[in-house]
């Protein structure tokens, strides 16, 4: 989940279009180069600032979804994958009787270091956006306020329903609802805590929604922005750098299909 | 001396984000038939205190002693049969399409046969007079209504211990009145009531015990005629007494040792 | 509470209860799956949400807030590329709502024949997305078990694929579908459509 961090890092102190303009030219790098090395350097300085920004704790749960991929893909890929032939490609090893290909292994390569070194280092980068600062980003971009604030808001109502939900699984549970025995106990438990949440909120909806309403939201003239981004010195090489990886990445895409250019950086298969 | 009903010994604790202590070692006993009100400022640690007594929190350390058993080991649903605890908020609890099924929940949660079920709702909607609200959806209901409705989803199974978290809040005068004559049936049967609130008035009417905390201690334990009295408890506490009780203490300065707890007192003290 | 004579079907407010109700749709798959996580249930139930703002808001209401929490879900978790997904996800809010306006997704035959639709195209749309993001298998421990099972027998990956999630996705979106229609069920009737039709008091 997003959360503003209070450290005064260079990555907090980057504004959010900056960051955006990054992210988008590092996926683009990442998903059209197809360079093992840069994949892999992605995925190491990322833990690195993942651990300088002491956000471990958060990206356990990334790191325990890339692991269960990681077995996955290439316990599976490397058995099965569409491109093995088994009469020529060579066997790696064998397991358990049966044979790991190399092509197998290449195959879940392509995939595996698409996905990892974005997880690694687009969640360092989302986590560090500030949501108010993004919701002014959005709007100075052109997109309107409406829009602007159905995103945004995503993020606040997250959190508030988990508080809700926290509550009302504790008042449940006060009335004896079992949450702990069999699969069938606990899948009953399910409903009697998702209604009250659901409802709680839908009520909240009704008069958030004339709240809103009463105080402007609808209201025809543009709406003030007040709140002011620092800029960060930073900002503009940040920015550059992820425009200049996008635009190589495309151009070097566009060449190799065209074959124009060999595929001098590519090599993940 | 009788058992506790409610017994805690040397209890801390310790919120993990953030690494709060929110109990810091404190003992308490309650007996059968008080009604004990626990007030004191947002974040005193009376939340967490009462979350205790039925199992939603575990001690730190210390120990939770319900009904003279150690609750170490004993589920939620074991705590709250004997401890039955009504939120704050009604729309936290409300989830059956009718407020019979709503009263209906906890009884089959419990195990109760189809006969004790009946019983207990019969009982309950002549006490609270619901009887005409059975069919009616909760959440149609108004804030009092479904006040009501929640507490009596608890009373349904007549929990030895009753916890009442803001009990007052939002609620109108035919509410408090229900409320009020709901916590006097408890005592008159030996059963115990707890309630959290900031409504001095109404804890100074119907209390027998006010325990003040602050920054998760127990500051103080006495009957509310004595418990208004010391001036440096209530600032630590940052509770005032009800207006009644200031205006008695106001001009005797607390001499006679107690304070009038309400106008009916008052105007008999002065009469 | 009340608030029930406001007309929430067309105009302006229909357009506020439109940027409430998309991201409530959005926390409403993430709790889903927080609730089920913290019960320990073998399944993630991330539609719920998308199901029940359809059913309510209409159909492109609810596909956007599918969509959306596919984002959302992407960029949270880093994981950019599963944004595919939402595709699934309109369907799903797509689906639902136009059942839901036509009066069609009030009893059980009705929720069985949304679960079908929804599933099918789930695995119609989800197995190609999983071939161009995974390379066919993903982090779904029984989707690729019963890949692997499918594969043994003769069909290739792409198929396989395909084959793996249609029971994934009707068992999945199945109790998503039922759970949602159960908790409509027990919303008082003011609440279970916003889309249409002054309420009364």
């Amino acid at each position: 989940m997003l959360q503003q961090r209070n450290f005064p890092t260079l990555l907090t102190r980057l504004t959010p279009a900056p960051k955006l303009w990054f992210a988008l030219g590092l996926t683009l790098a990442i998903i059209l180069v197809k360079n093992l090395w840069f994949d892999v350097a992605v995925i190491l300085i990322s833990t690195v600032m993942i651990v300088h920004e002491k956000q471990m704790m958060l990206f356990k749960l990334i790191l325990i979804t890339l692991i269960v991929l990681f077995f996955a893909m290439y316990g599976i890929h490397g058995a099965i994958a569409p491109n093995i032939d088994p009469a020529v490609d060579p066997v790696m090893f064998e397991l358990f009787g049966i044979p790991y290909y190399g092509a197998g292994f290449a195959y879940a390569s392509r995939f595996y270091l698409n996905v990892a070194p974005l997880m690694c280092a687009l969640f360092l980068i989302f986590l560090s956006i500030d949501m108010t600062d993004l919701g002014v980003t959005i709007c100075q971009a052109g997109i309107s306020y409406t829009a602007m604030f159905t995103f945004i808001d995503s993020f606040q109502v997250i959190t508030l329903l988990k508080k809700d939900m926290e509550q009302i699984q504790d008042a449940q549970r006060a009335r004896g609802l079992q949450t702990e025995g069999n699969l069938i106990q606990r899948f009953r438990a399910f409903v009697p805590i998702m209604v009250p949440v659901v409802a709680n909120s839908i009520i909240k909806v009704q008069d958030q929604a004339v709240a809103m309403d009463t105080k402007g939201f609808n209201s025809d003239c543009k709406k003030t922005i007040y709140r002011e981004l620092t800029p960060c010195k930073w900002d503009p090489l940040c920015k550059w750098l992820g425009i200049a990886m996008g635009a190589f990445a495309i151009a070097y895409k566009v060449l190799v299909v065209a074959g124009v250019i060999p595929a001098l950086f590519t090599n993940i298969i | 001396m009788a058992e506790a009903v409610i017994r805690t010994e040397k209890l801390v604790h310790t919120y993990p984000r953030g690494n709060v202590t929110a109990l810091k070692g404190v003992d308490l006993e309650i007996y059968a038939g008080d009604v004990v009100s626990i007030v004191g400022q947002n974040g005193s640690g009376k939340t967490t205190l009462v979350r205790h007594f039925n199992g939603l929190l575990r001690p730190t350390s210390g120990k939770v002693y319900l009904l003279g058993e150690d609750t170490t080991g004993q589920t939620v649903a074991q705590m709250s049969r004997k401890c039955g605890y009504v939120f704050q908020n009604p729309n936290h609890q409300i989830f059956c399409t009718t407020v019979e099924e709503e009263l209906m929940v906890a009884p089959k949660n419990f195990g109760f046969t189809p006969q004790e079920a009946k019983e207990s709702l019969d009982r309950v909607c002549q006490l609270m007079d619901l009887g005409r609200l059975l069919q009616k959806h909760p959440m149609t209901l108004d804030y009092t209504t479904k006040k009501i409705v929640t507490i009596a989803s608890v009373l349904v199974f007549r929990p030895q211990v009753l916890v009442l978290d803001e009990p007052t809040g939002g609620l109108d005068e035919v509410g408090r009145r229900m409320l009020t004559k709901i916590i006097r049936m408890m005592h008159e049967e030996r059963h115990t009531v707890v309630i959290i609130s900031h409504d001095m008035d109404y804890v100074a009417e119907n209390s027998s015990r006010v325990i003040a905390m602050a920054q998760g201690e127990i500051l103080s334990d006495a009957p509310p005629e004595r418990a208004f009295l010391d001036a440096g408890i209530l600032a630590r506490a940052q509770i005032e007494p009800p207006q009644i009780t200031q205006l008695d203490l106001a001009l005797t300065g607390g001499r006679d040792g107690s304070a009038a707890l309400s106008v009916e007192q008052f105007i008999q003290k002065y009469r | 509470m009340a608030m029930n004579t406001v007309d929430s079907s067309k105009g302006r407010l229909r357009s506020t209860y439109v940027a409430i109700m998309i991201p409530l749709g959005v926390a409403i798959n993430y709790i889903g799956g927080t609730i089920a996580g913290s019960l320990g249930l073998p399944i993630y139930l991330d539609s719920i949400g998308t199901v029940i703002v359809a059913a309510i808001m209409g159909p492109w209401v609810g596909a956007t807030s599918g969509v959306l929490y596919n984002v959302i879900s992407g960029l949270t978790k880093g994981n950019i590329l599963s944004i595919l997904f939402g595709l699934c996800n309109i369907g799903s809010g797509l689906i639902v709502g136009y059942m839901a306006r036509y009066k069609k997704f009030n009893t059980l035959p009705h929720v069985l024949i949304a679960t079908f639709f929804v599933a099918l195209w789930n695995a119609i749309i989800g197995a190609p997305i999983a071939m161009v993001v995974y390379g066919g298998v993903d982090g779904n421990v029984g989707t690729n078990l019963m890949i692997v099972g499918l594969q043994a027998l003769g069909n290739d990956l792409a198929g396989a694929a395909f084959l793996a999630r249609i029971p994934v996705n009707l068992i999945d979106k199945g109790i998503a579908c039922f759970i949602a229609w159960g908790i409509l069920k027990k919303l008082p009737e003011n609440m279970r459509s916003l889309s249409g039709g002054r309420t009364k008091a």
